[in-house]
């Protein structure tokens, strides 16, 4: 007797209220059984038009939407930008402002991957490393509050500098912090780098090869842990980097595990980076002393009247930018990040456009899951390390 | 990398930005041939996707629309930004074709330029919407389309779910020229 019956797979959404898929994420999964044969990423749930918005802005009005993208490492995007304007603007940085641009990119640096790391933790099943990774995060917040006033969205670069000086004992706390945080981190690497249960679920899950991650524009620690040593700090360096002695960790199977080990790493080379800056670092202004671009201080507007009408110009009408084109790409924490601006003329952009790295790591998505459980979508999506403000800008 | 143009040929002009990034002017119709030839030959191996863009220049009446892709070789650290430019047509779309089926990583980019500035891209398998709404009505990032946009989302308790409605302003959106103030 011929008795065929027909399978139909499963059809299951997730999200876009999980708190594995890291934000807004939707996902379309076809299962077969409890193996994924497809994916297909619902994203645009937080597109809130930050290109659209920067063209009615004037370019300093632009800045703080920046802090919005990637709202985990806030100050690595508003460098990009600073960057791009600084290019058409063609200024140079005073070098102790170059100085604490790098400590604060790599203090950013080491606040996204405790996020990337502990959150991928979680959604494994281990809570600890989160718990006590956490109160490193908050004291790195802390000095950003202290440079800037703001805990998350700081808004400290500035184009030509930043906007204001270290304040007195920051960087005695930031070298103790540095020597405090390696022990942290030797914590986690406790927990986490020998466990069984941590092995078994990241060892040889979401291999990328070099060839993948190149057709499909990955970047950062994803093309790294696939054995390339593909880091912008060294390869064209910017700022200061091209005085600082650092490794850039490669991956050898470019798994899951590999992008762990990687993201582990890099904060031990950040630590680094940041005590040779503690150690260098110079005195001396950290604006350009241009007057177009540079408010007047508060002390020179008590008694000088034109430095009123400038002050007002500078934050109404802000400062013009000559016709031209930039693209300017940094390392940010979550691989490269990019902004083109294009300008005419005039005090605002006519067109913004922002390379996200984590919308090229998340497009990979069905590549990476194709034959995988169900279990271990949670444990890729994971290590893309994606946060849902630079994806959907 | 001067020499591209002996290679590629007519279609083809070449602006040598700076060592490291070269904007290369092309004809859309040799889009596809030139990437080609990148990411094959020898001398070029720009084989990473790395971005791609657009513009929109109104005034520029019969080349609107400006993509750009960016290509990256992994191994010279070299950056080529290959431009073209389009227009709408006679039937309404501007199109170019999509370089899906040489760099799976364009797919979403392509997806975004459609999105948002409604640029067709022939070939691509799956040109679906990406960044705005279930549903949406217009492509924002074009210069004629108002910041606000056109309709705003409400819940509404009659009804007990979610409407879309024209979008009423108490003040209408202010385009401060500085120029000119007083204009």
């Amino acid at each position: 007797m011929d008795k065929s019956i027909a399978i139909r797979n499963f059809t299951l959404n997730f999200g876009p209220q999980h708190p594995a898929a890291h934000g807004v994420l939707r996902l379309v999964a076809e299962l077969n059984g409890e193996m994924i044969e497809r994916v297909d990423p619902h994203i645009g749930l937080l597109h809130r038009g930050t290109e659209k918005l920067a063209e009615s802005r004037t370019f300093m009005q632009v800045l703080p939407y920046f802090d919005r993208l990637d709202y985990v490492s806030t100050m690595s995007q508003e460098h990009c930008y600073v960057l791009a304007l600084e290019q058409l603007l063609d200024i140079k940085v005073p070098l102790r402002a170059s100085f604490i641009r790098v400590i604060f990119l790599e203090l950013t640096r080491i606040l996204n991957h405790i996020m990337a790391v502990t959150t991928h933790a979680i959604d494994i099943g281990a809570l600890t490393p989160f718990l006590w990774m956490f109160e490193e995060r908050e004291h790195i917040m802390e000095f950003y509050e202290r440079v800037s006033g703001a805990r998350l969205h700081t808004s400290y670069m500035r184009p030509g500098g930043v906007t204001q000086d270290l304040p007195l004992g920051l960087i005695d706390d930031i070298a103790s912090f540095c020597d405090s945080f390696l022990q942290r981190i030797a914590d986690m690497d406790e927990l986490l780098t020998n466990n069984r249960i941590w092995l078994s679920r990241l060892s040889n899950i979401g291999i990328l090869t070099l060839q993948d991650a190149q057709t499909y524009g990955f970047s950062g620690v994803m093309l790294r842990a696939s054995g390339l040593p593909w880091d912008l700090r060294k390869i064209q360096p910017y700022e200061i980097y091209n005085d600082c002695n650092f490794d850039v960790p490669i991956g050898t199977s470019g798994d899951c595990y590999d992008r762990y080990v990687v993201r582990m790493e890099e904060m031990r080379q950040s630590v680094a980076i940041i005590k040779q800056c503690l150690n260098k670092i110079p005195q001396g202004g950290i604006k350009v002393d241009d007057k177009k671009i540079t408010p007047p201080s508060r002390a020179i507007m008590k008694h000088s009247m034109e430095s009123i009408i400038m002050h007002f110009k500078l934050f109404t009408e802000g400062f013009s930018v000559d016709t031209g084109e930039a693209y300017v790409s940094v390392e940010a924490p979550k691989g490269e990040f990019g902004t083109l601006l294009v300008t005419n003329g005039s005090n605002k952009p006519t067109r913004l456009h922002i390379r996200a790295p984590g919308f090229f790591n998340l497009q990979a998505l069905d590549h990476l899951v194709k034959n995988h459980y169900l279990a271990d979508l949670v444990a890729i999506i994971g290590t893309l390390d994606i946060v849902f403000g630079e994806v959907d800008r | 990398m001067l020499h591209v143009q002996n290679i590629i040929g007519k279609g083809a002009q070449l602006l040598v930005k700076s060592r490291d990034l070269i904007i290369l002017y092309l004809d859309k119709n040799y889009l596809t041939s030139v990437v080609k030839v990148l990411v094959a030959s020898n001398l070029f191996l720009q084989k990473t996707f790395m971005d791609a863009w657009a513009c929109h220049f109104p005034e520029q009446i019969d080349q609107q629309y400006q993509i750009n892709y960016l290509l990256l070789n992994l191994i010279e650290n070299r950056r080529v930004i290959l431009r073209v430019y389009t227009n709408e047509s006679i039937n309404g779309l501007a199109f170019v074709d999509s370089l899906t089926a040489i760099f799976k990583g364009a797919n979403w980019a392509e997806r975004e330029i459609w999105d948002l500035f409604g640029v067709f891209f022939s070939g691509h398998p799956d040109l679906r919407r990406i960044l705005t709404d279930y549903g949406f009505d217009g492509f924002p990032l074009r210069k004629d389309f108002p910041i606000n946009g056109y309709v705003e989302l409400r819940f509404n308790y009659m009804k007990g779910g979610l409407i879309y409605q024209p979008i009423k302003l108490a003040q209408d959106f202010r385009k401060f020229e500085f120029k000119n103030p007083w204009a």
